[in-house]
This record gives C-alpha cells, structure tokens and sequence, in this order.
C-alpha cells in the first residue's frame, strides 16, 4: 500500500493490528519528526520500522539516494558492532561538506534525518527522543 | 599506491597515537581507493579490511552529502569514529568511558600533522649539492611518435625562445637550482619513453615561478648510490600518482641508475 501526500510517502505492507502502546509510541516519534522537520537547516526524514516506511524529502528526486545513504549507514553500524563490539549502536552522524545525517535507533524504529551541513543535530536528536 | 615509507610513518603515527591514549582501541587509515595504508599493531589485517568494506557503500554515496569530512557511531560499549583527511580515511575506535576531547584532539591534530609533514618532505630542498655528482646523459632506444614529435616540437621552441632571451639572461643573476626527493614509481606502456620522466605538475610550475618562468624541460636525477642522470621532464598524467611525492621513471632508467621503485632520489631542475 502506498499513501502520498506532499513530499511524504508511506510504504506500508499488511501485517495486521499493532500494539496500542507501540502505535503511541510511533506516533509521537511521527509528530516529532513532523515538527523537527519545519525547523531551520532541515531538509527531510526517513523513519523505517519492521513494517514501514516513512519519508519526508525537500527533494524527492533524491529519495532513492537518501534511502540507500541510510540503509548503508545502518548496515556499517550493525558491522562495527560485531567488529569491535561497540554493543548496540545509539546513533550515527555523518558530517558531510553540505549535508549531515543523523541516524537513531528508537525503540524499533531506525531514523535518519538530514540536514544542512551547519544544522544543531543535537536539538534534533533530543527532541526526537521525548515521548 | 603509497610507498612504505608513508605506511611505515604512518603506522608508527597510530601506534603512539594509541600508546598515549589507551582508551583508543584500534586505529587504520585507508586511501579514498579503499586501500590500506596502516594499521596500529592490535588491529588485525582481515578487521582492517571488514572495516573498509563495511564504509564502502556509504562513503560511495558521499557525493549525495558533498563528501564525508566525518561520520560518528556511537555504541554502548564505545564509538567509533572516521575522519576525512587528503585523500585519507583515519578510523577510530575507542571505549565507552574515553575521553572524547581528548581523543578526538589527538586524532585531528596528530594525524593530519603527520600527513602534511609526510607531504612535504618530498618537496622540501635538500642540502646536498648535486654539483659534486658525475652526471651521465644516457640516450633513448624507444621512443613514442607522437612524444617524440611533441618533444621535437618543445625543443624547437626552446631554442628559439633561447635566442630570444639569451642575451638578457647573460645578465641576470639564475637562482641556485633546488633539490627535491621523491620515491621512484615505475612508468610503464608501450609509448612510454625511458628518457622521459614524470613528477607533479604543481612541483614543474612551481619551479617555472621561481625561475623566472624558464620552462623546465630537464631534470637531474640523483641515486644516493652516487649514480645520476639527466632527463627530460613531464607532468605526471594519473590525477592518483599526484602529490604523493613520486617520480615516474621507467624501468630502463631505473637499471642505468641502478634503483628500484620505492626507493628515494633526488631531483633537480635543469636550468640552462
């Protein structure tokens, strides 16, 4: 299944009712990344959970890259993990020359934001994790 | 391919640079073409390579970001960290409780300092005259066409150019002729020909600048075995082999002058 609206798109597959703790949980984390996502510097989202995926992108032509940037961001840290048992990885952030991008694991859901390479990530991440 | 004295220097870099800070656990540093340059003494060769294959695919997509200058991961039970130097990734990776000023400092001040000084011994003027070296003009077997038509045309021009500014050169005072040292790369193909040689372009306007812009044509080479050389100079082609401190000779010049790739010698420009 596949909603669009905007810039957002949501892949979803069919997998039944979820809990109602989890679906609070998700939905604040949801809003939360609606909110840091019309603050200053910042230029979209993926959020990704077991069954779905949501992103957000000043610039959907680049969907594609971004989700692969993220996907392989996650699987380097899964590596480094087992390699040098840094036990679970927290958070990722790549300071690129124009953009950065900050990955976190909450709960089962895996986030990355991106923003301008001058953008407060720390704000974002903080705010990200309230409940 | 960096030479071993790099990989040494630099493995000697990381080895202090966890001596003096314990909480560094392993520490490599790899080429933006994914090779291995050096590792600390704890991290074994087959982690180094899992750890640039892991950074593979995103360091692939860096363009996206306008390439990498950092990237982060923090763990429970440590982080690790890569930073973007030159043409270098150094990857670190330190327990939970370091401390992360102090680490980090030292990383980003140690590790570029020793890449930029690595940099520029190779283009720093030596002391030594070549002066006192018998120089010996060895003659080409094999030459490229079209190099040898381009060169025919550049010593025409020369010459030329020598006529014009002879007289006006007889008066002005030529700066002593400076030596560098670079590490021998071997130059290989068909075409190639063994009287040619090939260092930075930078290195060869560099030298036009401080002569007077005297074009350099020639070069002599200097073996600290006490053998030399004179031949013609040229840009190095391959944007990988630059900067790096090398010379391209071909393996011809390399048996009259009795050196092997990776060894240094040293360099100086013609100027007539």
């Amino acid at each position: 299944m596949v909603k669009k609206r905007g810039n957002i798109q949501e892949v979803a597959n069919e997998r039944g009712p979820v809990a109602i703790e989890e679906a609070t949980t998700k939905g604040d984390l949801r809003s939360n990344l609606a909110e840091v996502k019309k603050w200053d510097g910042v230029v979209g989202y993926i959020l990704r959970d077991e069954s779905s995926a949501l992103v957000d992108l000043n610039d959907p032509a680049k969907i594609t890259d971004y989700a692969i940037l993220s996907s392989a961001t996650h699987e380097a840290a899964e590596a480094f993990s087992t390699l040098f048992g840094l036990g679970k990885i927290q958070r990722t952030v790549v300071q690129g020359k124009r953009i950065k991008m900050v990955s976190l694991d909450i709960d089962d859901a895996r986030v990355s934001v991106f923003t301008e390479a001058t953008a407060d990530t720390d704000k974002i991440m903080k705010k990200l994790q309230e409940r | 391919m960096v030479s071993e004295v790099y990989s040494l220097a630099l493995k000697d870099t990381l080895n202090e640079m966890v001596h003096a800070c314990p909480d560094i656990r392993n520490a490599l540093i790899f080429s933006e073409e994914g090779e291995i340059i050096a590792t600390d003494d704890g991290t074994p060769e087959d982690i180094a390579v899992h750890t640039v294959d892991a950074l593979d695919e995103m360091l692939d997509k860096a363009e996206l970001i306008g390439s990498v200058d950092n990237i982060a991961f923090a763990g429970a039970n440590g982080w690790l960290e890569v930073s973007h130097y030159d043409n270098f990734y150094l990857v670190t990776v330190a327990s939970a409780h370091a401390n992360v000023d102090q680490a980090g400092g030292l990383t980003r001040v140690l590790v570029p300092t020793v890449l930029k000084v690595l940099k520029r011994i190779n283009l720093l003027p030596v002391k030594d005259s070549l002066e006192e070296l018998e120089v010996e003009r060895e003659e080409p077997s094999e030459n490229d066409a079209e190099e040898a038509a381009d060169e025919s045309f550049e010593e025409a021009r020369t010459e030329e150019e020598k006529k014009e500014s002879a007289q006006e050169q007889e008066s002005k005072p030529i700066p002593e002729a400076q030596v560098n040292q670079f590490i021998v790369e071997s130059l290989g193909g068909m075409f190639v020909s063994p009287d040619t040689v090939r260092v930075d372009n930078d290195l060869l306007l560099k030298w036009k600048e401080m002569y007077e812009d005297k074009e350099i044509r020639e070069v002599e080479i200097a073996t600290f075995g006490g053998k030399s050389s004179r031949r013609k100079v040229k840009p190095i082609k391959e944007a990988k082999f630059e900067g790096k401190g090398m010379i391209q000779m071909h393996e011809k010049a390399q048996s009259l002058l009795e050196i092997k790739k990776g060894e240094l010698v040293r360099v100086k420009p013609v100027i007539e």
